[in-house]
């Protein structure tokens, strides 16, 4: 549904939006072809509502994005994307935990919401309009087919000249109907004509010959077309306003069609025969919208008006057409090739494609860790009972804290994690003293190093914070367990400054979207060998790295890069930033994770991200 | 103007005699109706009030003359309804000679005559 809204029927309404724009603009252009050319003319442009143009080019292959309207197409893909976040937050099963009640980790934001709410509020508008369109349209039909009557002789044969006159052998399916002041035609797949009783013989020729107009140039399926566009694009008034246009033109193109061949006296006549109809209740009236009489009063010049467009005025228009459609259509090929989500499809051959890759790939110079202190010249003293001094550097992990804030607003008991607590690791220098057993006597920290700061958790709560304490970091441990038991490798997550994820690992998506700012940093979720850094077609600015147990992490569209090929990283190592190389169209990290050459989901580690 | 279904009997009949009838005459073929003389007279009374009857004093009695022909009511009868029907919905899915609103009678004038001079 989001899909369908924000990359197909958006796109597709501004598209025909620019379209009916620059149809008017070429007003001046098309003035002197005759009314059927500027019908044909208008109905080009006007098949930008019902065609979605932009996104069928933005799927073809190889298209060249430079037309500037990317950040219209980007900032519909965010929409999109924060209205699909906001769903999945509101529909996340609550957490359970045994002493305290919790509720949905982060309130769905207004805007997102919003965003959420709208295709469905647009679907709910186009199902009624037409529900309502017709309803009126089949109670109508009803009412005639129930007060109809067969032709007269006199109407019967007349009707059959007119057809013929006009290029029909067989002429339509006819009836007579009381009520009514001029004939109506009505019906797409089998259109039926309904003449008016008592209507006098040579008007009813001009009438007729006005219908059978419509029914040569098909303007009942153009009808349909429009009325479609009109229920599709129902928030949109440029496509009410287009489709009224198309509508004054059909009218004048079947006048022009009606009176061909006519003298003045005759074209005087199908004139007056036009204002009885302009002043008979039925089918004049009842419609709001329609123009009164500027609409008529154009419509009878134009019964007198010779429109001959030389052979330069039918070019010139030819080429605005041309020129607008191509245009239109290029605009909304750059609105589309924005929307258009990263095709994850082209990145489908994976890793093996990257180690194909690898050797091309340029390793970045930075180096990754902070050097740690070397150890010092001078020894120092030995105390009394110390046989020897030993310089020691080992890693340690810093646990993350959680910082609980009394909220107030939250029912009693209840608990919200807004942000989970991740380890840091430090790595840490210094004296260690032995005694002659080789026993650990003492020991003097000198240099402490932050690899990886950790995380402070972000807890609200209400009620008895030493409940909600327990309940917090019983749950954070078991799901560690969870985890670790399964790879033996304990992972951290690799964005610890990310906004949200916009999607998870599918059956159409290889990995985890992590969203964060640009320059945001990325780290390394456990220890390893860097196995592949460099820039990949779609990946964009990548990294790979192998860890124990025969888990292998990669990190694309990255900013820039701190390592390098075969660099050794420790856990939360800075590897890179967040950015929008490769496939990208905003800034985020695509970070995937195989198991044993598995591909997983980071889910499985991260159910609460 | 819009007669009941019970006006609609009466009217039929009268347009089915087609010249003017007095009460006593109409009697006759609505026996069925079991209506006293009195009913009868009232929906008489009332069918001329809407303009649907014309009435003429002869003497002691009333004579009764239908002011519309069966095929002008009809047609108005099918008008009203017809044009309750037809919305702003109807009309962009239907192909009519005109189907904008209705001009008044000025508009029309200041049309016809600019028409004629051409």
């Amino acid at each position: 549904m989001y899909e369908l809204f924000y990359t197909w029927l958006l796109p597709t309404s501004l598209a025909g939006a620019v379209a009916a724009l620059l149809g008017g603009a070429l007003t001046p252009l098309l003035k002197r072809l005759s009314w059927r050319g500027q019908r044909r003319a208008l109905g080009c442009i006007t098949g930008f509502f019902l065609l979605p143009v932009g996104p069928l080019l933005a799927l073809a292959p190889g298209l060249k994005r430079s037309t500037g309207l990317e950040p219209v197409g980007q900032a519909l893909e965010q929409a999109a994307q924060a209205a699909v976040h906001t769903v999945n937050i509101s529909t996340q099963p609550v957490m359970t935990a045994p002493l305290a009640q919790p509720v949905e980790p982060v309130q769905p934001q207004l805007a997102g919401q919003l965003l959420a709410v709208l295709p469905w509020l647009w679907a709910l508008g186009a199902v009624l309009f037409t529900l309502w369109q017709l309803v009126g349209y089949w109670r109508f039909c009803r009412a005639l087919r129930r007060m109809r009557g067969p032709l007269s002789e006199a109407e019967q044969s007349l009707l059959r000249r007119v057809s013929l006159e006009s290029g029909h052998i067989a002429p339509p399916k006819a009836w007579v109907c009381p009520g009514m002041s001029t004939p109506l035609l009505a019906g797409v797949l089998r259109p039926v004509l309904y003449l008016p009783q008592g209507m006098d013989e040579q008007a009813l020729e001009l009438a007729l010959r006005h219908e059978l107009a419509h029914l040569n140039s098909g303007d009942l399926w153009g009808k349909a077309a429009l009325r479609l566009a009109c229920r599709v694009h129902w928030f949109n008034p440029l496509c009410h306003w287009q489709a009224a246009r198309m509508e004054r033109l059909c009218e004048l193109a079947c006048d022009e069609a009606a009176v061909r061949g006519l003298n003045t006296e005759q074209r005087k006549a199908y004139g007056r025969v036009l204002l009885a109809a302009a002043a008979g209740p039925l089918p004049a009236g009842a419609s709001g919208m329609s123009a009164g009489p500027e609409n008529l009063k154009a419509r009878l010049f134009a019964l007198f008006e010779q429109r001959k467009a030389n052979r330069r005025q039918m070019l010139a228009a030819a080429a605005g057409v041309l020129a607008a459609v191509c245009l239109t259509a290029c605009a909304a090929a750059g609105l589309s090739a924005g929307v258009s989500a990263e095709p994850e499809s082209l990145a489908a051959n994976g890793l093996e494609q990257l180690s194909f890759l690898q050797q091309q790939s340029q390793p970045a110079t930075r180096e990754a860790v902070p050097a740690p202190m070397p150890e010092p010249e001078e020894k120092p003293a030995l105390a009394e009972g110390q046989a020897s001094v030993q310089w020691v550097r080992e890693e340690q992990s810093v646990a993350g804290e959680y910082e609980y804030e009394q909220d107030e607003s939250l029912a009693d008991g209840q608990y919200v994690i807004e942000r989970s607590a991740a380890d840091g690791l430090d790595e840490v220098s210094g004296w260690a003293f032995y005694d002659e057993q080789d026993i650990l006597m003492d020991y003097q920290e000198v240099d402490r190093i932050t690899l990886q700061a950790p995380v402070k958790g972000i807890v609200r709560y209400n009620g008895d914070l030493n409940l909600v304490r327990s309940a917090v970091e019983s749950s954070e441990a078991g799901q560690q367990n969870a985890a670790d038991s399964e790879t033996q490798v304990s992972l951290i997550w690799p964005v610890p400054g990310y906004t949200y994820v916009s999607r998870w690992m599918s059956d159409y998506h290889k990995g985890a979207d992590v969203i964060a700012p640009s320059g945001t940093q990325v780290c390394a979720m456990a220890a390893g060998t860097v196995t592949a850094a460099g820039y990949h077609y779609s990946y964009g600015n990548y990294v790979i790295i192998d860890h124990e147990g025969g888990v292998r992490t990669l990190y694309s569209h990255l900013n820039d890069l701190n390592v390098g090929a075969d660099t050794q990283v420790k856990q939360g190592a800075v590897i890179g930033t967040v950015g929008s190389t490769g496939n990208s169209t905003g800034n985020h990290c695509h970070v995937e994770i195989y198991v044993n050459g598995e591909r997983r989901s980071l889910r499985e580690w991260f159910p609460e991200y | 103007m819009r007669l009941s279904e019970a006006e609609l009997e009466i009217m039929e009949q009268i347009w089915k005699l087609g010249r003017p009838v007095t009460a006593a005459e109409l009697a006759g073929p609505l026996q069925q109706k079991g209506w006293k003389p009195t009913t009868l007279l009232t929906f008489l009374a009332r069918m001329a009030a809407k303009g649907a009857l014309e009435v003429e004093k002869r003497g002691k009695q009333n004579v009764y003359t239908a002011c519309v022909s069966s095929e002008q009511y009809r047609a108005a009868e099918a008008q009203e309804l017809l044009t309750k029907l037809y919305s702003g919905s109807v009309k962009s899915m239907v192909a009519a000679l005109y189907d904008g609103k209705a001009l008044s009678g000025d508009q029309l004038d200041e049309l016809r005559d600019w028409l004629e001079t051409r």
